[in-house]
């Protein structure tokens, strides 16, 4: 077999060794060229009589990195991405349930795709090395479990435990992953095909838990309360806005109702719709294909970052003064994923910080913060402000803003307020674009605005927030709202036509 | 088109469901086979003529699984040619029963059926049957799913109902419930629980407590605070309602419907069977409606339903004279009175399930039966029945005297 990206090595006690090498790259990654080899190398060699079992392994420093974005990236259509995702997913799955065991000598570092691989073993073994991990990025900033881990893990390690391991950033030592019970045994380097050898030897049939009985379902009463309350947290926390955090929950519960081979099929198709969802894709690309990091001023960063939370508060503050609810404009920032909503933004960085952002037409804005701080609401610094605090901690909406400002009778969606805030935004990151970064790589400020500048995450950035919103629609947008709110809605037409 | 008269109306005392209430030993069937057996007793009933048994039911698992109301009819020893279908409709499911009767009689496709429910909430408790409106994480996300707790103090945010107005209302439920039963106004329509030997488990609704105070009222914590803040659900139901800032939790075990165990029966029928049995037409049902609202919210939908009942009966609400009401929740029935305009001296005259109790899939069957009765009592004429359901619907029942 001509085989350039996994070595077949069969020791003369009918063991055989899969060795991934992946070509022309740092770790070893899945594309189509794998793909291919490894459903072709499973297929000779699954119903050899002379082998009695596997071990999987890696010639490189790391162990496995799991699929290789850039190649995801280069699936176009639905159809295309499920037979890709679900050929790799039934093809290990031979392998899990050839009957032979399947045990993996773990060195060097995974992630969660290297993890998922691992789960198809029937043993598992790491090295204690301190170069041996499994690090887990957030689902929220990252793509779903695709190589069956949505069905694996809460199988052997139950929904909680597979949860707080898929919404939080994890590094797992050898150590924690045996501590997790998701690897059986650490040994050193030396011994570590030594023990794969004797766990194989010893086992002539290995299974699954899994494929043994149905050991786990959603609607058992510890689980479904879980389950229940953790969909509402989840909803509360990420809104509406990081679809994989939903996709992750719904492979897992649709996937336990069930047995593995349908699982691993509603997997895919989650993760089909997930890889085809506009903003979670340019949200990757932000967060993974920023390659050129060069080094900028964080003086620069720090301008933009303030920059933008004072623009954000003041135009929570001029929604305020045109008569829209203060709830409406708190929960309209909340939605749209900042972590702070206006007005409190506003308490926290204190009234005064505001005033610069204010021009002429703004009068109505600073008579409202003069009047404030007139009765010494000043924002966090005097425990009052749009806010009452006490001890630090926010509290309710001050009572008395009501009537300062009366709400109109006729308010808005809440829709529109969302739009004005974030066009607001974005039309400041496009002006401090300019104005204060002034380093002509939009990649690289998209990058930064989500990572260090506190632009939500799932907007990738205002140069890929606008082009997936639409070029021509943003201008249509920021017309519109000029009109009514003068000049901080003018975009600099260079600018957007070089998007 | 065929008049759905209704002939009777029987219910089961309601016991605490609790493993402590008394009818927690009674098996769900057989308290849904002793309301068909004392329809059948107190109306010289030959079993064989009555086409279909229709019973609410919203737990349908374990022992009120397997459509327990063929279960009934076979316990209740009825003809076996009697035929039984389980409904749920959420907590609507036993008005849902009667309206599904009436409307077989209405289109001559039955002559007799029976419309009812039943619910032993302290044998199989609720959530019992899981659900993918709750559990499902697609379906909870896209419909913002929260517990009927939160929507009613959602309800009460919203509409401005204080702790003060729900804890009154819940005074006067239990009061008016107190009157009823020293006034015997109940003693129409309810039977004993027995046992096998006719000894009595249970001949008075166990549930009131008529010394409630606004005072000791005030000394219980709310149901669905700690839920809702810590649970994520306020957040959810903030993110449909973005005009609230925070949820006011004003509900509690006391301003909110008792968990109670509790089944009962109605006898409708054409013309023709009454005249064969020499029953005497005590109502029509004029028209019923079921209705979706918005799912978040969820308990909104009385008022649609009646308004829509209402209009198949080309009817107003001042035409109506006495209305019954699920107290769900006190704010529920808060919002309906403001909703329709509706005086509190038209609505539960006798107390509601904050007094008594709500078994879920019986207590629309129980409610049209006491109105029923108040309404011969009073002498009045017309009466609207209405629930608000899970999910957010509503169903209701306009019922008028003959």
């Amino acid at each position: 077999m001509n085989a350039n990206n996994i070595n077949i090595i069969i020791d003369k006690e009918g063991i055989c060794n899969l060795v991934f090498d992946s070509k022309n790259q740092e770790h070893n990654l899945f594309n189509g060229e794998v793909i291919n080899e490894l459903s072709e190398i499973i297929d000779s060699v699954i119903n050899d009589t002379n082998i009695i079992g596997f071990i999987i392994s890696s010639a490189k420093k790391s162990f496995h990195h799991g699929y290789d974005l850039k190649y995801l990236y280069t699936l176009n259509n639905a159809g295309e991405i499920f037979d890709q995702i679900y050929k790799l997913s039934k093809t290990l799955r031979k392998l899990e349930i050839s009957r032979k065991p399947v045990v993996c000598a773990i060195s060097g570092s995974s992630n969660l795709g290297g993890l998922e691989l691992i789960l198809h073993c029937h043993y598992k073994i790491a090295d204690n090395s301190n170069s041996t991990n499994i690090s887990i990025n957030n689902v929220k900033y990252d793509l779903c479990p695709n190589i069956g881990g949505s069905q694996r893990l809460p199988r052997s390690i139950g929904v909680s435990d597979t949860l707080d391991l898929l919404l939080n950033d994890n590094t797992l030592s050898t150590k924690d992953a045996y501590d997790k019970k998701i690897i059986d045994e650490i040994t050193n380097k030396e011994q570590l095909f030594e023990r794969c050898k004797i766990f194989i030897k010893n086992n002539k049939e290995s299974y699954q838990i899994w494929d043994k009985k149905q050991n786990i379902s959603p609607f058992e009463e510890k689980n479904l309360g879980y389950f229940i309350s953790k969909i509402a947290m989840l909803h509360a926390e990420n809104a509406d806005l990081y679809p994989s955090v939903k996709i992750l929950m719904s492979s897992i519960f649709e996937g336990l109702n069930t047995d593995v081979n349908t699982g691993l099929k509603i997997e895919a198709r989650h993760f089909t719709w997930l890889l085809n969802h506009k903003e979670t894709r340019s949200m990757l690309k932000t967060l993974k294909f920023t390659k050129s990091r060069k080094k900028v001023d964080e003086n620069i960063i720090k301008l933009c970052k303030k920059s933008l939370e004072e623009n954000y508060s003041a135009e929570g503050v001029k929604l305020l003064i045109e008569g829209v609810a203060a709830p409406l404009i708190e929960n309209a920032g909340k939605r749209l994923g900042f972590i702070d909503s206006p007005l409190a933004s506003a308490d926290k960085l204190e009234l005064q910080s505001l005033i610069p952002h204010l021009d002429s037409k703004d009068a109505a804005v600073s008579a409202l913060i003069r009047s404030m701080q007139k009765i010494n609401r000043k924002g966090c610094s005097t425990n009052k402000g749009f806010y009452d605090y006490k001890d630090n901690k926010k509290l309710k909406l001050w009572h008395g803003l009501k009537d300062l400002i009366p709400p109109s009778n006729k308010q808005p969606e809440i829709s529109f307020v969302e739009q004005r805030l974030l066009f607001s935004c974005i039309n400041n990151m496009l002006y401090n674009y300019t104005k204060i970064f002034k380093n002509n790589d939009q990649n690289l400020f998209d990058y930064l605005s989500i990572t260090k500048m506190s632009l939500p995450t799932w907007t990738g950035g205002p140069f890929s927030w606008i082009k997936n919103f639409n070029v021509k629609k943003f201008n249509i947008i920021n017309k519109e709202f000029e009109k009514s709110q003068g000049s901080r809605f003018i975009v600099d037409q260079k600018l957007l036509d070089s998007i | 088109m065929s008049e759905a008269i209704i002939y009777d109306a029987v219910r089961t005392p309601r016991g605490k469901g609790k493993k402590s209430g008394s009818l927690n030993e009674v098996p769900p069937v057989q308290l849904a086979s002793k309301v068909l057996q004392a329809i059948e007793k107190r109306n010289n009933l030959n079993t064989a003529d009555i086409d279909d048994v229709v019973l609410g039911c919203v737990h349908p698992t374990n022992e009120q699984g397997a459509d327990i109301a063929r279960s009934a009819v076979l316990e209740a020893k009825w003809d076996q040619t009697v035929s039984g279908v389980q409904v749920d409709r959420f907590c609507a499911s036993g008005l849902e029963a009667v309206n599904i009767a009436a409307g077989q009689i209405m289109s001559g496709q039955a002559d007799m059926s029976i419309g009812g429910g039943v619910e032993s909430m302290s044998r199989v408790p609720m959530g019992s049957s899981g659900g993918a409106w709750m559990a499902d994480p697609t379906v909870a996300y896209n419909s913002y799913f929260v517990p009927q707790g939160i929507s009613a103090d959602l309800l009460a945010t919203k509409y401005g109902y204080t702790r003060t107005d729900v804890d009154s209302y819940a005074v006067d439920s239990q009061k008016r419930a107190d009157n009823a039963w020293k006034e015997k106004r109940f003693k129409k329509s309810i039977i004993n629980v027995e046992d096998q030997n006719q000894l009595t488990i249970l001949d008075k609704d166990e549930y009131m407590r008529p010394n409630t105070t606004m005072q000791s009222l005030a000394s219980l914590d709310p149901s669905f605070a700690h839920v809702g803040k810590n649970h994520g659900f306020d957040e959810v139901a903030i993110l449909k309602y973005p005009d609230i800032e925070t949820i006011d939790h004003v509900h509690h075990a006391g301003n909110s419907s008792g968990i109670v165990d509790g089944a009962a029966a109605v006898l409708i029928g054409n013309k023709e069977m009454g005249n064969k049995y020499e029953l005497k037409p005590r109502a029509k049902i004029r028209s019923f409606a079921s209705i979706g609202s918005e799912p978040t919210i969820m308990l909104t939908g009385p008022a649609d339903s009646a308004e829509k009942a209402l209009k198949r009966a080309n009817m107003e609400a001042t035409d109506i004279d006495l209305f019954e009401m699920n107290e769900a929740f006190a704010a529920v029935v808060l919002r309906f009175m403001d909703a329709l305009n509706v005086d509190h001296s038209k609505v539960n005259v006798n107390g509601g399930a904050i007094a008594l109790g709500h078994p879920l899939g019986a207590t629309g069957a129980i409610i049209l039966g006491t109105v029923l009765d108040e309404l011969e009592r009073r002498d009045l004429s017309t009466g609207l029945i209405t629930l608000c359901v899970g999910a957010g619907m509503g169903t209701a029942t306009i019922i008028e005297r003959i």
